[in-house]
């Protein structure tokens, strides 16, 4: 009966394998890079009133350290955030398993659908080279950190035509410049920096 | 049932035997054996003060011991295939996927090795490098960083490192929030 049951998942497991395709899209590392900038001090003296401004960096590492701390989990050494092509994003280790949902403190948004598309795509291969233009956007739900930003994301696809196997390895990076507004430890908070995606995968046509 | 009766005191004395056995492994691994949050190791391990200066503000990581004397770090990586070839390109996309994975680590031998490719003689693999120091995020990068932007001709790499050392610079988000966390 054990051995029927396996013969199954493995037929139905052939009859799946062509269908994982390009369609499966590419998992990518998110890397964070941004400048905060908040109301560090406030002070009126006599008829003088006077501010200071403080500017601290945030990047991936500290953001997983802030979603660990929601959680009260220390992740693994290595750990990553990753987003899917549909941004969803999630925490892997460092073979790339995922291990967290990072969803609720972390999202990306891809507004895909009015994208200006520069370069080819073969359709019979699924063969690819591209860059992309959208906008995207960055969402921050931490108990120290909220806010949104946005900008445009340069996304460029290398995808290679399959080789005997069907194999096709694609290679996606993006890049975007972002800014946004939003709450830094309790005060208004003003963001300016960088995201970057980058990805590899092979794939079975 | 007469049995189990005579299983009793075996079971008792297997009981205690654990019982012994989780003691002893409970003393052995002590503090370092914690696998609290870390949070709650940073509220604990901090001394009860109230800096007063910015400049007491406690870095997001201590030191990186390892890295003092940065002449002794090992060369670079070297590519093993001709440059062109197909190989090349691909050993180029490895090793890059490699730094970015270093990156995301925190010990000094991750460091190590990101900053040593500082110094590679491709200009794809000085960049990653480049990219995954400033995402590994380690103020102990700055002094090495010092040294390659004095011995460098390239006016252009000058300016990335000197915006890179301007940024590990920065006080981190994490450190202000533990700052004002402990007043």
């Amino acid at each position: 009966m054990k051995s029927n049951s396996l013969k199954l998942i493995l037929s139905a497991g052939l009859f799946l394998l062509p269908a994982m395709s390009l369609q499966a899209g590419l998992d990518t590392v998110l890397k964070v890079e941004l400048n905060c900038y908040f109301q560090a001090k406030t002070s009126l003296s006599g008829n003088i009133d006077a501010g200071k401004v403080g500017n601290v960096r945030l990047n991936s590492k500290q953001l997983l350290t802030l979603i660990g701390r929601e959680r009260g989990i220390r992740f693994p050494y290595g750990s990553q955030l990753k987003v899917t092509d549909v941004g969803y994003v999630y925490v892997a280790d460092s073979n790339g398993n995922s291990i967290l949902d990072a969803s609720p403190y972390v999202q990306v948004t891809f507004f895909k659908g009015k994208e200006l598309l520069n370069g080819k795509i073969n359709i019979a291969n699924g063969k690819e080279d591209t860059r992309t233009y959208y906008q995207l956007a960055l969402r921050l739900n931490l108990t120290t950190l909220k806010g949104t930003l946005r900008g445009i994301g340069i996304e460029d696809l290398i995808v290679t035509a399959p080789d005997r196997d069907g194999i096709q390895i694609a290679r996606g990076n993006t890049d975007s410049t972002v800014n946004g507004k939003g709450i830094v430890n309790g005060g208004t908070g003003y963001f300016d920096g960088r995201i970057n995606l980058k990805g590899r995968s092979a794939v079975i046509r | 049932m007469g049995i189990a009766r005579a299983r009793i005191p075996l079971l008792a004395a297997g009981t205690a035997v654990l019982l012994l056995a989780g003691i002893l492994v409970y003393q052995r691994s002590g503090p370092a054996g914690n696998t609290s949050s870390a949070a709650e190791q940073t509220s604990t391990s901090k001394p009860p003060v109230r800096p007063d200066k910015r400049a007491s503000i406690p870095h997001e990581r201590a030191s990186i011991p390892g890295l003092q004397n940065l002449s002794e770090l090992p060369a670079p990586v070297e590519p093993p295939h001709p440059p062109g070839s197909p190989d090349h390109r691909e050993w180029i996309d490895k090793r890059i996927t490699e730094l970015d994975a270093l990156a995301w680590f925190d010990d000094s031998g991750s460091l190590g090795k990101i900053l040593t490719e500082l110094r590679n003689p491709l200009p794809e693999i000085r960049t990653a490098a480049l990219e995954a120091t400033r995402e590994f995020g380690s103020r102990d990068a700055i002094p090495y960083l010092e040294a390659i932007s004095k011995s460098s001709a390239d006016p252009l790499e000058q300016k990335a490192l000197g915006e890179l050392i301007e940024f590990l610079n920065l006080p981190t988000l994490l450190e202000i929030s533990d700052h004002d966390a402990i007043e």
